[in-house]
């Protein structure tokens, strides 16, 4: 099968004028029709930049694509021209951002939100669109009279869904979904992710996920790509991350959540500050934090290593074969 | 060290190794920001060499303020006279040096006079709350609802002429505005988390006030005085042209300016009322950008 | 809407009383006797003294002050020119008109070419355009306008010929050079505000999200950015009004136009003061409705304080 969405040696850079900042470092992964692809790491490792790239949303003066493609269903993003993108971002990839709070429009009511994208690429009238708005509305679970008020008038969660429905309203062959549920309450995150689950299963929509939330990803993801410093350190089935976690990183992310199975009297912290990404280190980002990192870790990068079928580790250890 | 080079890069490091000190400190930090702004540095040197005018007139102009002489009126713009003569045949220039002074004195004195009223009635209002915020800010209602010229107008007419009335009612009509602009800046920073942090962690009342609340609220506090000045200035001007305030032969510009109107019948004298304006809109400009340039420094993210 | 209104009006009130307690108090301050200034300098002491008796301004203080309040409620005595012998408010309205005029043709231009500049400078950040427009704006706030207006005569009425010198006797040409003269200022800040704001909300997330629907750049910055930047420029526009309704006696002055703020400075220089202070009180009064009018239209702009006050309440959360 082919994937619908392919990203090859994605580098990208902000250049302000202190700083060059080194954000996504050779990040390849791909994503299959109908599949979805969780993108795990701790803030500031890149992820939301790589989701920007794809919609080619980076900013405008300080964002740059230095290299690698972006193939999605057979088209070289990287290479169509505004025009031809702006008719692909809301139709056929779309987006929902971390924060609803600011996320909406606060001037304009909910559903002419909705509407306004489904006019964008649908040619219906008016009238249509907003009957349209009104019941994707009711799908997310929102009153479709509420489609005339506005933002402020929405909980948190509402507004999130406001968002859902408005990034599901062309039915999309690819969503990104950026953190969708951390700027809500514990209560409302599942109900959220069950809903973003049963829709996107319902069109057979792709997604990628981006979240640091281990948890979610267990929920929702087919395969899982765990991101430091703006590279992909490990990639892999959600079994392979799960179950055979090879990256030193990825196993020390599994240290710091709690587990029901095994009786852990401590919570094991990765110590150490993340690392800088305007200043990378010569050798492997991780081994200033790295509990396993060898002298060789300080001067030389890992390649990456198909430790299994589909299972690729960038890790020194899994170069010289050590991994246990 | 990097992971991909690019040349961006290359520029940056060219740039790093040209600046060599690296600012710390929040006050050395805004003065370093200041400091690479062209306009706010350009605008300080018109500044100071309005100061150089204002404190030693005599070094620069040629004559006195109000040396008249018959035999050479209306004379244009020349060697002898840069700016021209008047209509008594005063050298214009010497008479826009001195009048710096005045200008400067007025828009300092009420600045300063504003910020000192204006100032308490603010942090009064911000740090009481309730009642007396509720009254000083209701007065403040009052006042601002005549607008500024107007009513620094109406005050100079109900007081009278004079250079200490024309002080009196600019700063009157800035008063209002200021104490709004204090009250708001220490409001803000009473509600951050960082004074909540700083209360937390045992600080004292005095420490709190001092430590942390003033140089955080300090920003726009400056950045609305130095733009003050400027409207000082604009505002006494304004109200010499009319005739109120200031009066010949005092040099002041908008009091020139009201002087030399009554000649602007034909083009040939156009440097009579061309030289005092300009002193004004110079004046006001290099306080404008480097009002602006404060106001950047403080709060960088304002720029982009 | 109406319970805002209301309260917004009611709220007016007292900001007026406390305007009409400050004019009366300048009224107080200013030389000369009010009597003897109606009576002239050759009427006999008695006649003044009748006079002061009539006018009340033999009573304490307090009792004046009311006095004059009723008065300026019930029928908007003003008090009685000392030049003209004519009641103020009779003599303010004769001029008020073409002030009015001025202000609100200053204010359409300046605010659709500053807001047209500010927009494009905002869009085109750090391009030649927005350097040129944001300097040419800087001027614009610094340049002081009576001066500005003179320079203009100057250029375009003395050495051109092209327009009038002064007056508005000239039909339309007449209204060019002071309607310029008294824009310059409010296009320069509101061209400056609209930037800054406009700069604000382009890097809102709501922004991003108008992107990411596949929207052109055009549509953003209409649908999207504008309303939400515009929202605190109508402040700033009430703000100009009154700015200009202000700068009026200067504008009026260098011009010679028969309007409110000429008559206050020829007023001033005759010691007129009951003139003076009743255009104060009058121009206070329309920047009070203007800016009532600025907080309607605000309220109404901007859902969130539309919601506050409107009766269909059941769904906030």
């Amino acid at each position: 099968m082919e994937a619908l969405l392919k990203v090859e040696n994605l580098v990208v850079h902000y250049e302000t004028h202190n700083a060059v900042v080194e954000a996504v470092n050779d990040v390849s992964f791909e994503i299959m029709p109908g599949q979805t692809l969780g993108l795990v790491g701790e803030t500031g490792a890149g992820k939301t930049t790589i989701a920007l790239a794809i919609m080619s949303l980076l900013p405008k003066y300080t964002g740059h694509i230095i290299q690698g493609g972006i193939e999605f269903g057979g088209k070289d993003l990287a290479k169509l021209s505004q025009r031809e993108m702006r008719s692909i971002r809301g139709r056929d990839i779309s987006m929902i951002f971390q924060d609803p709070m600011s996320a909406l429009n606060p001037v304009m009511p909910v559903g002419e939100q909705i509407a306004e994208l489904i006019r964008l690429h649908q040619r219906v009238s008016r009238a249509e669109a907003a009957k349209r708005a009104r019941d994707i509305l009711k799908k997310v679970g929102i009153q479709p009279d509420r489609a005339g008020e506005y933002p402020h008038q929405f909980s948190g969660g509402m507004k999130q869904r406001v968002v859902i429905a408005m990034a599901l309203a062309c039915n999309p062959k690819l969503l990104i979904a950026d953190e969708p549920t951390t700027a809500l309450d514990v209560t409302i995150q599942a109900q959220v992710l069950e809903l973003i689950r049963e829709l996107k299963d319902e069109s057979g929509t792709s997604m990628l996920l981006i979240t640091h939330d281990l948890g979610v990803v267990a929920e929702t993801c087919d395969t899982v790509a765990v991101i430091y410093a703006g590279e992909i350190v490990e990639l892999g089935t959600l079994e392979d991350i799960f179950d055979h976690a090879a990256h030193p990183y990825t196993q020390c992310l599994f240290a710091t959540i709690p587990s029901l199975d095994k009786d852990v009297e401590r919570l094991q912290p990765i110590t150490g500050p993340a690392v800088n990404a305007a200043d990378l280190p010569e050798g492997c980002s991780f081994c200033e934090r790295c509990p396993k990192a060898l002298e060789l870790c300080r001067t030389h990068d890992p390649h990456r290593v198909e430790v299994s079928s589909g299972h690729i580790v960038k890790c020194v250890l899994a170069e010289q074969g050590l991994l246990d | 060290m990097s992971k991909m080079h690019t040349e961006a890069m290359d520029r940056l490091s060219r740039k790093k190794k040209r600046k060599k000190k690296e600012a710390v400190g929040v006050w050395s930090e805004v003065l370093y920001r200041l400091s690479r702004n062209r306009a706010a540095i350009f605008g300080l040197i018109v500044m100071f060499i309005l100061v150089l005018f204002a404190l030693f007139p005599q070094a620069f102009a040629s004559e006195g303020y109000d040396n008249q002489d018959y035999t050479r009126i209306f004379v244009s713009p020349c060697l002898e006279h840069p700016f021209g003569t008047d209509n008594v045949g005063r050298d214009i220039f010497s008479r826009v040096v001195y009048g710096a002074r005045i200008s400067l004195a007025v828009g300092l004195m009420a600045m300063l006079g504003s910020l000192v009223v204006g100032g308490t009635l603010g942090a009064l209002a911000a740090v009481n709350g309730n009642v007396s915020d509720n009254i000083i800010m209701r007065i403040c209602d009052v006042f601002m609802s005549i607008p500024s010229t107007l009513l620094a107008i109406s005050i100079c007419a109900a007081l009278g002429n004079g250079m200490t009335n024309l002080i009196i009612a600019i700063t009157i009509s800035l008063i209002p505005s200021f104490s709004r602009t204090v009250r708001a800046s220490i409001l803000t920073v009473k509600d951050q988390e960082y004074i909540e942090a700083a209360r937390a962690i045992g600080a004292s009342k005095i420490r709190l006030v001092f430590r942390h609340m003033i140089p955080n609220a300090m920003g726009p506090i400056i950045v609305r005085a130095t733009l003050d000045v400027a409207g000082s200035i604009t505002a006494a001007a304004a109200l010499s042209f009319i005739g109120l305030g200031v009066t010949p032969p005092t040099p002041e510009w908008g009091c020139m300016l009201n002087q030399a109107k009554q000649y602007i019948t034909s083009f040939d004298k156009w440097y009579i009322v061309a030289f005092p304006g300009i002193m004004i809109m110079l004046t006001v400009f290099a306080l404008n950008l480097f009002g602006d340039g404060l106001r950047d420094a403080f709060d960088p993210r304002s720029k982009n | 809407m109406i319970r805002y209104i209301a309260k917004r009006i009611l709220m007016m009130i007292p900001v007026l009383l406390g305007v009409i307690l400050v004019v009366f108090i300048m009224n107080h301050i200013s030389d000369g006797d009010p009597a003897r200034m109606l009576a002239g300098e050759s009427a006999s002491e008695e006649a003044v003294e009748a006079i002061r008796e009539e006018l009340g301004l033999n009573d304490p203080l307090p009792v004046q002050f009311f006095n004059y309040v009723k008065g300026i409620v019930t029928e908007f005595d003003l008090g009685t020119s000392y030049q003209t012998k004519r009641p103020v408010i009779d003599e303010l309205m004769d001029r008020f008109p073409t002030t009015a005029t001025l202000a609100f043709l200053c204010m359409i231009i300046s605010a659709v070419v500053g807001i047209g500049l500010g927009i494009i400078s905002a869009v085109k950040q750090n391009t030649l355009i927005d350097h040129l427009s944001t300097g040419l704006a800087l001027f614009g706030v610094s340049m002081p306008a009576f001066w500005a207006g003179l320079m203009l005569i100057l250029l375009f009425s003395i050495y051109l010929g092209w327009l009038p010198v002064q007056g508005l006797d000239d039909g339309w040409v007449s209204w060019v050079l002071p309607t310029i003269t008294s824009s310059m200022a409010g296009m320069a800040t509101i061209t400056r505000m609209t930037r800054s704001s406009m700069l604000e909300v382009i890097c809102q997330d709501y922004i991003v999200t108008a992107r990411a629907k596949g929207l052109n750049e055009r549509v953003i910055i209409i649908k999207h950015a504008l309303k939400n930047a515009l929202i605190p420029i109508i402040t700033v526009l009430g703000i100009q009004l009154g700015i200009m309704l202000g700068g009026a006696v200067l504008t009026e002055t260098v011009f010679s136009i028969p309007g409110l703020g000429k008559y206050m400075v020829d007023s001033i220089k005759n010691r007129d003061y009951p003139v003076v202070q009743g255009g104060v009180l009058l121009l206070a009064l329309v920047f009070s409705l203007v800016n009532l009018l600025v907080d309607i239209i605000y309220a109404y702009v901007d859902p969130r304080i539309k919601s506050q006050y409107s009766r269909s309440r059941r769904h906030s959360s």
